[in-house]
């Protein structure tokens, strides 16, 4: 995650050390460690929920197992013993056959073994035989002697060996105690009188030739004899029944089908090892011992012991065991996913963080710009208005400082021109009225120069200007000029407009004077002012209506008789210094670029036009005045009644009577001709 | 026409001009125009303060019954010492006719919001000097009332 802080380092201006609000960096990166520990946290708490639930399930599974191993294992016990006692009884009941009668033919032996039914009910048995001491006499034992030497001379001989299969009817005539472990087992059941089981026979005469076996021997003795001690069982011995058992199938195919994957292991004795081993159910399960699920029992007596022991193997678990590793698994998939889905969260947390974070920089940069941009504003409005007011003061300068050297150069040319006319010659007079002329004009070039460099705008907010008044005026400024020229003046109703009532004087005063000036060799100017309405979309009144609506544009003109204006050049007479005609002309040649900028400073337009006749048209649009409050928004009333008594001293011109004649009709309030001559005699 | 001056008494104007020459022309017009007329003449507003104030030199000197003041003046301008004239009591009557080069608007109206009585555009030609001061001579001189005792109003 990129560190905000680092975002904040680059920034400058005033407020570069004040965070903003709800960025504070130091807050995202405490926030980010404390996110970091939460999914610590939560991870180590869905592993270690896991870890509980895979123990409790364990748990819950072993004692589950070890139930059913120990219900099965003591089951299995239950028939083993049952299987042994069984084969015990038998074996008694071979005893008692033979102690109950003086002969047993081997007939009747084999009858009773057929009764038995051995093979059906005793699976296992491999046969059932007696078997007799070859010399009982021999066999004097000294009390207390090793057993050793013994056993040498013991012999036992098969007599009888059912049922009478071929390997049972082999064994018959064999010595018994060939073998070391029947031998052992033969001795002590005679010493005994008990039941006893040998140990493994791997091979010997009288059992099985095709597999490990063992018997169980139950000693037969002479009756009504006393059987004291190891001496008189010797003595009264008569001979041995006994069974032999083959291992391979020693609890039967039901036990075996019953256990299951238990292995079970059967020992002779109270001792379980290779040596005592008599049956072992699986002997590719292993012998580990200390298995929890392994049970060992040791059952009979101190004279024939059997220790069973019971493993359970590995196809004993069953499915429900898989219990744990299905938690255990479920719980590392669900920390996995918790653990995926808090990545996520924090990825994308982390992204919306950083960009965030980028935005804000973004935005804080952009605000910088704003700011500096805003000061550079700022300190440009500033020197804009120094520059305006050094402009200002310049103007001052120009107009009184330049002003004044040009006025005396002119007053004193004319002075010396009246004060000593008499004594100058033609030339001389001639040559002053030069300087004085010369004088004059760059003063009214600085004039108008600096009029033309005040207009760029209106002076504070447009006034209502009645162009009526306005042509009063300059119909009393020009009244020489018209009366020098023999001029006419035509002016028809002119209505009320928005904006400054001097410089709207000084254009169309300035319109009026070229008007009069450009006029044709020979022909007087006649100069006709005029105005029309611009119809708009929402302005039901047409041209010659004399009203307009509040959003209404005037279009006023200046029409003269003048020799026109070359079609190339009627752009061109606006821009400042232009002169048509530079021999003829007096003025300044800023009069039309004053003209437009007075126009564009009350958001109008200029034009000229040629007329039907051949003069110039000179037009420039205006707003209207907003109404006043019950006033009227057209041409002023007063103009017609207030100028009427000049009216009535008659027209200087017949132009001006015909154009006069031909409108008054319509418009009622239209203005007379201005009687400009007779005004200005008056004046004189 | 100054019959109601005192006999022996000639009207007196102050005119503040830095300018020998305009003073010059002004002091020759006024000469052609009205010669009983003494004509005093100061080139700067503080000159013209001491003057009026009868400082130094000006001990003696009369009250001028008509002021023609340059609009613009080194040191304390034209506007400056009008401001002081008309602020002051015992001065305020005097009729003092602002003279410039320049008739920007912002001028005419700063003499005016100060109280001048006239303000002139100075003329291009002597002859309009002349008649100007003629004219302005006459009827501040002939015609206006003054508040002075002597002063009552033209003699007709």
């Amino acid at each position: 995650m990129a560190d905000p802080g680092d975002e904040h380092a680059g920034r400058t201006g005033p407020d570069a050390n004040r965070p903003l609000p709800g960025t504070d960096g130091t807050g995202s990166r405490l926030g980010g460690l404390a996110d970091w520990g939460k999914t610590t946290w939560i991870v180590g708490l869905a592993l270690a929920l896991t870890g509980l639930g895979w123990w409790y399930a364990q748990q819950a599974v072993e004692s589950a197992t070890a139930e059913r191993f120990h219900a099965e294992s003591f089951r299995l016990q239950g028939m083993i013993t049952q299987r042994m006692r069984g084969q015990e009884t038998v074996l008694w009941g071979g005893v008692a056959m033979m102690n109950g009668s003086e002969h047993v033919s081997r007939e009747e032996w084999a009858t009773y073994v057929a009764s038995l039914g051995l093979m059906e009910r005793w699976p296992g048995v491999a046969g059932f035989g007696w078997a007799t001491p070859t010399d009982p006499s021999d066999v004097v034992e000294r009390a207390g002697a090793d057993e050793a030497p013994g056993p040498e001379r013991l012999e036992a001989t098969v007599t009888f060996l059912e049922p009478g299969n071929e390997q049972n009817e082999r064994a018959i005539g064999a010595d018994l105690a060939a073998d070391p472990s029947l031998r052992e087992a033969l001795g002590r059941a005679r010493d005994t009188g008990r039941t006893v089981a040998s140990a493994i026979v791997e091979s010997g005469a009288g059992g099985p030739e095709d597999q490990r076996w063992f018997a169980l021997v139950a000693p037969v003795y002479e009756r009504s004899v006393d059987l004291d001690d190891v001496d008189d069982r010797r003595a009264a011995l008569l001979g041995w029944v006994y069974t032999s058992l083959g291992l391979d199938n020693l609890t039967g195919q039901r036990a075996a089908r019953q256990a299951g994957p238990i292995d079970i292991e059967l020992y002779h004795g109270d001792e379980a090892g290779p040596a005592t081993l008599l049956y072992d159910h699986d002997p590719s399960m292993p012998a580990t011992a200390g298995d929890r699920l392994t049970r060992q029992i040791t059952v009979g007596g101190p004279e024939q012991a059997w220790t069973m022991a019971f493993r359970a193997g590995p196809g004993f678990a069953t499915t429900a065991d898989a219990l744990p590793t299905v938690v255990g698994v479920a719980g590392l998939l669900i920390t996995g996913l918790l653990l995926f889905v808090v990545g996520s969260y924090r990825w994308f947390h982390g992204r919306a963080t950083e960009l965030v974070a980028t935005r804000t920089a973004e935005l804080e940069a952009s605000n910088d710009e704003l700011g500096r941009r805003s000061e550079l504003l700022q300190a440009q409005t500033i020197e804009l208005q120094r520059s305006n007011d050094e402009l200002r003061q310049f103007a001052r300068v120009v107009s009184h400082d330049l002003q004044a050297p040009l006025r005396t150069m002119a007053s004193y040319s004319s002075l010396v021109t009246s004060t000593y006319q008499d004594r100058l010659e033609g030339d001389g007079q001639r040559w002053l009225a030069y300087i004085s002329s010369a004088a004059k004009r760059q003063s009214g070039l600085i004039r108008d120069l600096l009029q033309f460099m005040s207009l760029d705008r209106l002076n504070g907010e447009p006034d209502r200007v009645d162009l009526n008044d306005v042509m009063d005026a300059i119909a009393r400024d020009l009244s020489s000029l018209f009366v020098a020229e023999s001029a006419g003046l035509t002016v028809e109703r002119l209505p009320v407009v928005a904006g400054d009532a001097g410089q709207l004087q000084r254009l169309i005063g300035n319109l009026v004077h070229n008007a009069v000036r450009h006029r044709r060799p020979g022909v007087p100017a006649q100069v006709v002012v005029g105005a029309a309405p611009i119809p708009t979309d929402d302005d039901g009144g047409g041209p010659g209506t004399g009203s307009a609506g509040d959003d209404a544009t005037w279009r006023i003109h200046v029409r003269d008789n003048g020799p026109g204006i070359d079609p190339e050049l009627r752009e061109r007479v606006f821009e400042v210094f232009h002169q048509p005609d530079p021999a003829s002309s007096t003025g300044t040649g800023m009069g039309l670029a004053i003209c437009r900028k007075i126009v564009r400073a009350h958001g109008g337009e200029i034009g000229v036009v040629p007329t039907a006749d051949g003069g110039s048209e000179f037009w420039f649009t205006l707003p209207t005045a907003p109404a006043p409050a019950g006033g009227d928004a057209g041409a002023g009333d007063g103009a017609g009644g207030g100028d009427g008594d000049r009216g009535d001293d008659g027209p200087v011109d017949g132009g001006g009577s015909e154009s006069e004649a031909g409108t008054r009709g319509r418009t009622r309030s239209r203005r007379p001709t201005v009687p400009v001559g007779v005004v200005a005699e008056e004046q004189r | 026409m100054s019959g109601s001056r005192d006999e022996g008494e000639r009207p007196t104007v102050l005119l503040v001009e830095d300018s020998p020459a305009d003073a010059e022309l002004a002091v020759i017009a006024i000469r052609q125009a009205r010669p009983e007329v003494a004509v005093e003449v100061v080139n700067s507003g503080e000159a013209a303060l001491r003057y009026l104030y009868h400082d130094g030199e000006h001990a003696d000197a009369p009250t001028p019954d008509l002021m023609l003041l340059d609009f613009n003046l080194p040191g304390r301008s034209g506007v400056e010492v009008l401001e002081l004239v008309k602020s002051d009591e015992a001065l305020r009557a005097i009729p003092v006719v602002m003279f410039s080069n320049s008739n920007a608007g912002s001028d005419v109206a700063s003499a005016y919001r100060h109280h001048a009585n006239a303000y002139l555009l100075k003329p291009m030609e002597y002859a309009d000097i002349k008649e100007s001061l003629t004219a302005l001579l006459a009827f501040w001189l002939d015609w206006v009332c003054s508040p002075a005792a002597d002063r009552v109003g033209p003699a007709v």
